[in-house]
């Protein structure tokens, strides 16, 4: 079905596979630009990938590295960042890491590309001006977020004790390198978690008011390459088809669900990791068979065709027809089965430790504020998030 | 056309400010929507990019809302992308929801801050509009409080109906 109006932007190049991070000098050269910032954190540079990255960027001047960069960026970080950016004579990003580097490096992209305004005169949703060019590439370091082909930013404001969202066409990294080195020593439970994130977006995009032909295109990619070696990259962790296969799949759900936007798992997941500190991945994980059975009724169709994507043409024309949007909510309960077996992946909310019952008010209360919730094909009230809860618990 | 549709979306947002105001003292929901809002807060509802595209800004002001200048900086603003966007929208063609998500309006401020007053809108839209139309404009129209009735009252003298203690 084509919505009556509908918008789609996606346009970064992707750089996908090995020896991906040695063609760094060349997209920067193809730019005008020789002298990056690369941001990282320290976890990273004591891992040895900083010092990767460095040589696989033979021949440019990487010696501007800021690092200081932690979970949930905030905007103090992005302001150092960006005076570490002017101070350097940069002319460049060059970002490797997971959500937070990404964000972070979104943020320092805005501020550089609008002349040094302040991040926060610069928040707000499809409002950003196209700006003085920034060459920003994305090297991402695990495959959940999708971060490198969204036009969102996340960063929080530690003194308001707020996060704040950016959304906007121009913040979205105009190159995302993939390289099979980046993710192959991410350990099976974080490869697990990250992956069902990704799943999430991927099915969520796929269901949700704003699909379009274009958004529904990229989930399905995405469901099919995550589906098909998720198992592989948790059991495998150096089988570099089925990492590459996850980065891929990552990327290509971020770009889906970036134009089609999330629904009910992302909204009780965010109020979730706001109330009780659960972290993201996790709260996908365990949330999205429960708000797809609730969203069943509505998404019979959607589902039913999902079967095709998440189990393969085998188990599709082996159910009934009526059976069909059930059983692709079984095959998401079965994976996550598998992986709680696997590596211990938490696939109820009492297993993550971090929540109590008495906190389901306050978690309801706030997915009901998070915008995410006006994306859900079905009608989401306080009542059905708290139902919701109790059963995930 | 245009010229039309402005002139009917300047009657709307008048409208529609007398109803968040009536109903942010009537109706709990509304009150708690607006209550969730720091004092002083303050919001602008631009019905097309257009300069003299009509405009609404107010603020909350001790727990009531407040009519403020077009010139002063608010915390959210939205704009409608067209002046025949926002006619869509004003005129119940089109619901909050579904403009968002078809992107007929940019936003400037935290979208996260932005949930409470779509609730109020959306809260407004089913009073002021009968059922059939809200059913069409929302996934789960909000029951009333109180018949439609008194807020239309409520719209033509506003003065009269809070003598009433309502």
């Amino acid at each position: 079905m084509i919505p009556e109006y509908y918008e789609f932007q996606n346009m970064g190049k992707v750089c996908s596979g090995k020896l991906a991070l040695e063609h760094i000098p060349y997209e920067l050269s193809m730019k005008h630009a020789s002298r990056p910032l690369i941001l990282t954190d320290h976890t990273l540079e004591k891992l040895g990938m900083l010092k990767l990255l460095q040589k696989a960027m033979d021949g440019v001047d990487t010696t501007h590295v800021f690092a200081d960069i932690y979970p949930d960026s905030s905007i103090d970080t992005v302001r150092q960042a960006a005076d570490f950016y002017t101070r350097c004579g940069c002319d460049s990003l060059v970002a490797m890491g997971g959500g937070s580097v990404l964000d972070t490096a979104k943020g320092v992209a805005m501020v550089i590309s609008q002349d040094g305004a302040d991040i926060y005169s610069l928040i707000g949703c499809e409002e950003l001006p196209q700006g003085k060019p920034v060459p920003f590439l994305a090297v991402p370091t695990t495959a959940g977020t999708g971060s490198e082909a969204t036009c969102v930013a996340v960063i929080a404001h530690p003194q308001k004790d707020v996060k704040l969202e950016f959304i906007s066409g121009h913040i979205q990294p105009q190159v995302s390198i993939l390289d099979p080195r980046m993710t192959q020593s991410l350990p099976p439970r974080i490869t697990a978690s990250t992956a069902m994130d990704a799943l999430c977006h991927a099915i969520e995009a796929f269901s949700c008011r704003q699909k379009n032909p274009l958004s529904d295109a990229y989930a399905i990619a995405a469901i099919r390459l995550i589906s098909s070696h998720l198992l592989t990259a948790v059991t495998h962790p150096k089988d570099m088809e089925a990492r590459m296969a996850m980065a891929n799949g990552s990327m290509i759900a971020g770009a889906a669900f970036s134009n089609s936007m999330v629904g009910g798992v992302h909204a009780i997941g965010h109020a979730l990791g706001g109330v009780c500190h659960i972290a993201h991945a996790d709260a996908m994980a365990i949330l999205l068979p429960h708000v797809m059975s609730y969203n069943l009724d509505v998404c019979t169709d959607t589902y039913s065709e999902l079967l095709l994507h998440l189990a393969g043409p085998g188990a599709y024309a082996a159910a009934n027809a009526h059976e069909r949007a059930q059983k692709s909510i079984e095959t998401i309960r079965s994976l996550n089965q598998t992986l709680h077996d696997t590596c211990d992946m938490p696939i109820t909310l009492a297993q993550t430790n971090r929540i109590t019952p008495d906190q389901f008010e306050a978690v309801a209360e706030k997915a009901l504020k998070d915008g995410a919730i006006l994306f859900n094909p079905k009608a989401l009230g306080k009542d059905f998030i708290i139902r919701l809860l109790k059963e995930a618990y | 056309m245009k010229r039309m549709q402005s002139f009917i979306c300047r009657i709307v947002l008048a409208v529609l400010f007398r109803a968040l105001k009536f109903l942010n003292r009537k109706d709990t929901r509304m009150k708690a929507g607006f209550s969730a809002y720091e004092d002083g807060y303050s919001f602008r509802i631009r019905a097309g990019m257009e300069s003299g595209a009509p405009v609404l800004s107010f603020c909350v002001r001790n727990g009531q809302l407040e009519k403020q200048s077009h010139e002063v900086p608010v915390q959210l603003e939205i704009t409608m992308k067209s002046i025949p966007d926002a006619f869509l929208v004003l005129t119940g063609q089109l619901g909050i929801g579904a403009s968002y998500a078809g992107h007929r309006f940019f936003m400037r401020g935290n979208p996260n801050e932005a949930m409470g007053l779509v609730t109020c809108l959306e809260l407004a839209e089913a009073y002021l509009f009968p059922r059939f139309l809200s059913r069409r404009l929302m996934l789960d129209v909000p029951k009333k409080e109180f018949p439609a009735l008194l807020v239309y009252a409520g719209l033509i003298c506003p003065g009269g109906l809070s003598r009433t203690g309502r």
